[in-house]
C-alpha cells in the first residue's frame, strides 16, 4: 500500500467515523426526529417516544429538539445539505412550500399496506393538509382550532351571560362579542387597565371574513381578492374598529413586553389556539376561566383550523421504522397523552375524540365540546407554496391599518391586493 | 536561511490564516457572486443573468431599506463619533479614580447586542418605559411612541445606537489621544493657545487618522446593522425600520430566495466600497500623518 493510499484510507476512515451510526452495539436502530416547542413540550414527546420503544425494542429514537425561532432555518439548510433527519415536525404555513421540492416522502404506499379503515379514522380536514397533488405526504400532529379563551370571573363579576351559554343559545355573534368586549374594557383615568379582547394576528382571525361570506383569496389561491369583496372588507373594518375606534383591544404600544395577556386576568377574551390550554393550566391560578367558539356572522359559524405535519425524510435510510414513528406519535395512545391529557390539541382521530378520557375534563376548560366544534366547524387556511411571501407583503400593507391605525380598511385591502397579486403573477423566486 | 527557505516558512506559518481566509471568506465570497446571477432556493439552481439585480432595483422594499439605513448611517455614524470623542477627551483627564470610570463607560458595550436590545425595549416602552416616565415627570403629556409609532421607530433605534459609545471605538480614541505628546500642547501654551484652541489645533489635527479610522468602521458597521431592528422591531411599523441587512436577511432565510439575497450582498458591497474610496480620496485634506508626507 503506497504511503498516498493508507492517507486517503485514514481521512476517509476519519470522516465515516464522524458520521453518525444509525446501529449501535445492542443491534438497535436509531431513528432520528427533530420538533420544537418549550420544555413541556420536548418532554411530553420524549414521554411518548419512551412509549414507543418500550413497543419497538429495536428502534431507539433520537429526539432533538430546536428553538422555534430558528426552527424554519435550520430544517431547510439541513433538507438542502441532504443531513435531514428521518422524522421531522413541519408547521403547515410551510408545509406546501417544502413538499414541493420533494423531500418528504409519498406515504400512499406505507399506508396501503395499513389495515382497513386506517385513513377513515382521522378527520378530513386534518389529512386535508398534508395532502400534496392528491397523495398524503404527512401526517397531521398537534391539531387544532382558534377559540375563544375567556375569564370567567370577569363575565361574572361584570353580570354579563356567560358566551358560552350565548353561543349554545345561538346569539354567540359580532354583535355580541363586542358589546362583551366592550363592556369588559376598563379604564381609570386615561389609561385603560383591562380590555375586552386580545387582537390576534393574521391570519389567526381569517373566520371574522369567511363569517361574513367573503375571503382573501380566490379558491385555486391564485389570485388575492381581499379589495373587491364587500363581505372580506367589513370584516377588516371589524377587526380595526376592536382597536382603533372602540379600543377595547391593546394595540402593540399597550401590549409590547406582554404588559396584557390572558394569563394576567387583565383581558377577559384571547383568541387562542388549542395548544395555549397547557400553559394556561400551568399559569392561571387566580380566576375562573372556560373557552367558547369565535363569534358567529351571517354567512356562517367557521373557525380555523391547522396543525402541523409529521413528515418523513425522502432521503432517510429507514423509511418503514420511521413510518412506524410517524404511525405511533399520531396513534390513538399518543393522541390520548397529547389530546387528552395535556389538552396540547385536538385529536385528529374519530375514535379518540370520542374517548371517555378525552371528554372529561377535571381542569378548565371544561368545554370539550368547544374543541371538537372547532374540527367540525373548521376550514383550512389559504395556504399554498407561496404563503410566507404574500402573508409578509399582507402584513407590511396592513400594517397601518391594524397597528398604526389611520388609514381606512379599503385603502389597506386595495393596497394588499395590489401589491400580492403583483408578487402573485410575477414569476416565484424572485 | 536563505531567502527562499525563509519565505517559505512564512507561508507555512502564515496558512492556517490563508486556509480560513480562503475557505471561509474568499470562497463564499466567490460563491456569491455567482450566485448572484443565479435563481437559488437550496434546492434549485438555474442561471438568469441580471435579473436578480433588475428586480431589485424596481423594488419599492429594496429602496425603502436602503434609504432608511442612509439615514441610519447619517445620524448614527456622526452623534457616535463625536459622542466617543467627548468620552475619550473626559477619560483622558488626570483625575483620581479615572480607570473606575474608564470601566464604567466600557461597561455597557460588553453587554451583548441581544441583551441590550432587550433592554431598551423596555427603555422605549411607550407606557411604562424609563425614558417616557423621565419624558412625563419633567411635563411632557405625551411623549413619543418610540418603537411602535413609525415617524419615531428609526430615531430610537439611532439614539439606541449611541449605547455603544464608550465602546471599542472610545478606546482606539483614547489610545491616539495618549499618543499626542505633551510637547505639542506646551508649545501652544507657550503660545498663549488655551483649552478649544488647544483641541482645535493640536488635538484634532493629531487625533485626524483615529478619527478617519473610526469614521470608516462606523460607516461600514452601521451600514450593516442588524440585530437591533431584528429583535426589536422586526422591521416595522410599516417598514420605518426596515434596514437593508434585515431585508437581505429575510430574503435569504425567510423566503429562501438566496440568489435575490446576493445581490443585494454585493450592492451593499459596492455601496461601501464606493464610500470607502471617496472618503480615502478625501482624507488627504483633512487626516494629518505626522513625520508623513501631507501634500
Amino acid at each position: 500500500m503506497t504511503r498516498r493510499r493508507l492517507l486517503w484510507l485514514s481521512c476517509g476512515g476519519l470522516l465515516t467515523g464522524c458520521l453518525p451510526s444509525s446501529r449501535d452495539a445492542s443491534g438497535r436502530t436509531t431513528i432520528r426526529y427533530m420538533a420544537w416547542g418549550n420544555p413541556e413540550q420536548l418532554k411530553l414527546e420524549r414521554q411518548i417516544a419512551d412509549e414507543f420503544e418500550k413497543l419497538h425494542p429495536k428502534i431507539r429514537v433520537h429526539l432533538f429538539m430546536v428553538p422555534g425561532s430558528s426552527y424554519p432555518d435550520k430544517l431547510q439548510l439541513m433538507l438542502a445539505s441532504r443531513t435531514a433527519p428521518d422524522v421531522m415536525r413541519v408547521d403547515h404555513y410551510m408545509f406546501p412550500a417544502l413538499v414541493k421540492k420533494d423531500y418528504f416522502l409519498d406515504l400512499e404506499p406505507l399506508i396501503a399496506a395499513e389495515p382497513k379503515g386506517f385513513v377513515e379514522d382521522f378527520v378530513p380536514t386534518a389529512l386535508e393538509e398534508c395532502r400534496y397533488q392528491g397523495k398524503l405526504h404527512a401526517m397531521n400532529v398537534l391539531f387544532g382550532g382558534v377559540q375563544l379563551y375567556y375569564n370567567k370571573s370577569l363575565f361574572k363579576d361584570a353580570g354579563l351571560a356567560d358566551p358560552y351559554e350565548l353561543s349554545k343559545a345561538k346569539k354567540w355573534d359580532w354583535d355580541a362579542f363586542l358589546n362583551a368586549a366592550n363592556a369588559l374594557t376598563k379604564r381609570e383615568g386615561d389609561r385603560t387597565v383591562q380590555f375586552g379582547t386580545t387582537f390576534p394576528a393574521f391570519p389567526q382571525w381569517t373566520s371574522v371574513l369567511w363569517n361574513r361570506g367573503g375571503d382573501v383569496m380566490n379558491k385555486e389561491l391564485t389570485k388575492f381578492t381581499l379589495a373587491d369583496d364587500p363581505h372580506a372588507i367589513e370584516g377588516m373594518q371589524d377587526m380595526t374598529d376592536l382597536r382603533w375606534k372602540h379600543h377595547c383591544a391593546p394595540t402593540p404600544s399597550d401590549a409590547a413586553l406582554s404588559a396584557f395577556t390572558f394569563e394576567s386576568g387583565k383581558i377577559a377574551m384571547h383568541w387562542g389556539w388549542a395548544g395555549e390550554t397547557p400553559r394556561f393550566r400551568t399559569n392561571i391560578k387566580k380566576f375562573d376561566w372556560d373557552i367558547t367558539p369565535v363569534p358567529t356572522g351571517p354567512a356562517g359559524n367557521a373557525t380555523v383550523i391547522k396543525g402541523n405535519q409529521l413528515v418523513v425524510y425522502q432521503h432517510s435510510e429507514h423509511p418503514e421504522l420511521a413510518w412506524e414513528f410517524v404511525k405511533y406519535l399520531t396513534g390513538p395512545e399518543a393522541e390520548l397523552i397529547l389530546g387528552a391529557k395535556w389538552r396540547r390539541c385536538v385529536p385528529t382521530r374519530l375514535s379518540v375524540q370520542q374517548h371517555p378520557e378525552y371528554l372529561k375534563a377535571d381542569k378548565p376548560p371544561f368545554h370539550t365540546d368547544v374543541f371538537l366544534d372547532t374540527v367540525r366547524r373548521g376550514r383550512t387556511l389559504p395556504i399554498d407554496a407561496r404563503y410566507q411571501e404574500w402573508s409578509r407583503e399582507f402584513n407590511s400593507a396592513t400594517d397601518s391599518l391594524f397597528n398604526v391605525g389611520g388609514i381606512t380598511a379599503p385603502q389597506a385591502s386595495r393596497n394588499a391586493t395590489d401589491k400580492i397579486n403583483a408578487l402573485l403573477s410575477g414569476e416565484e423566486g424572485f | 536561511m536563505s531567502e527562499r527557505t525563509s519565505s517559505r516558512w512564512g507561508l507555512a506559518l502564515i496558512s492556517p490564516w490563508l486556509l480560513g481566509f480562503l475557505i471561509f471568506t474568499a470562497g463564499p465570497m466567490l460563491a456569491s457572486l455567482y450566485l448572484s446571477f443565479c435563481k437559488y432556493d437550496l434546492h434549485t439552481l438555474s442561471f438568469v443573468g441580471a435579473k436578480n439585480y433588475d428586480v431589485l432595483l424596481h423594488e419599492p422594499r429594496f429602496w425603502k431599506s436602503l434609504g432608511n439605513t442612509a439615514i441610519y448611517v447619517l445620524f448614527a455614524v456622526p452623534l457616535g463619533l463625536t459622542g466617543s470623542l467627548l468620552i475619550a477627551v473626559l477619560l483622558n483627564q488626570k483625575v483620581k479614580a479615572i480607570p473606575i470610570f474608564r470601566t464604567l463607560f466600557y461597561l455597557p458595550s460588553l453587554v451583548p447586542a441581544v441583551a441590550s436590545s432587550l433592554l431598551w425595549l423596555w427603555i422605549l416602552h411607550p407606557e411604562n418605559g424609563l425614558l417616557n416616565t423621565g419624558l412625563k415627570a419633567l411635563g411632557m403629556a405625551s411623549p413619543p411612541k418610540w418603537l411602535q409609532d413609525p415617524k419615531t421607530a428609526l430615531t430610537s433605534l439611532i439614539i439606541m445606537s449611541l449605547w455603544g459609545i464608550g465602546g471599542g471605538r472610545m478606546l482606539i480614541f483614547l489610545a491616539g489621544l495618549q499618543g499626542i505628546s505633551d510637547e505639542l500642547y506646551e508649545a501652544a501654551q507657550l503660545d498663549g493657545a488655551k483649552g478649544w484652541t488647544c483641541f482645535r489645533h493640536v488635538t484634532l489635527p493629531m487625533l485626524s487618522p483615529t478619527i478617519f479610522f473610526n469614521l470608516i468602521l462606523g460607516i461600514i458597521g452601521s451600514f450593516q446593522v442588524f440585530t437591533s431592528a431584528y429583535i426589536m422591531t422586526g422591521g416595522g411599523p410599516e417598514d420605518s425600520t426596515l434596514m437593508y441587512v434585515l431585508y437581505l436577511y429575510n430574503n435569504a432565510f425567510r423566503e429562501f430566495k438566496l440568489g435575490k439575497a446576493s445581490a443585494m450582498a454585493w450592492i451593499l458591497f459596492i455601496i461601501l466600497l464606493g464610500f470607502t474610496l471617496v472618503q480615502f480620496k478625501n482624507a488627504s485634506k483633512w487626516v494629518y500623518y505626522e513625520g508623513g508626507d501631507k501634500e
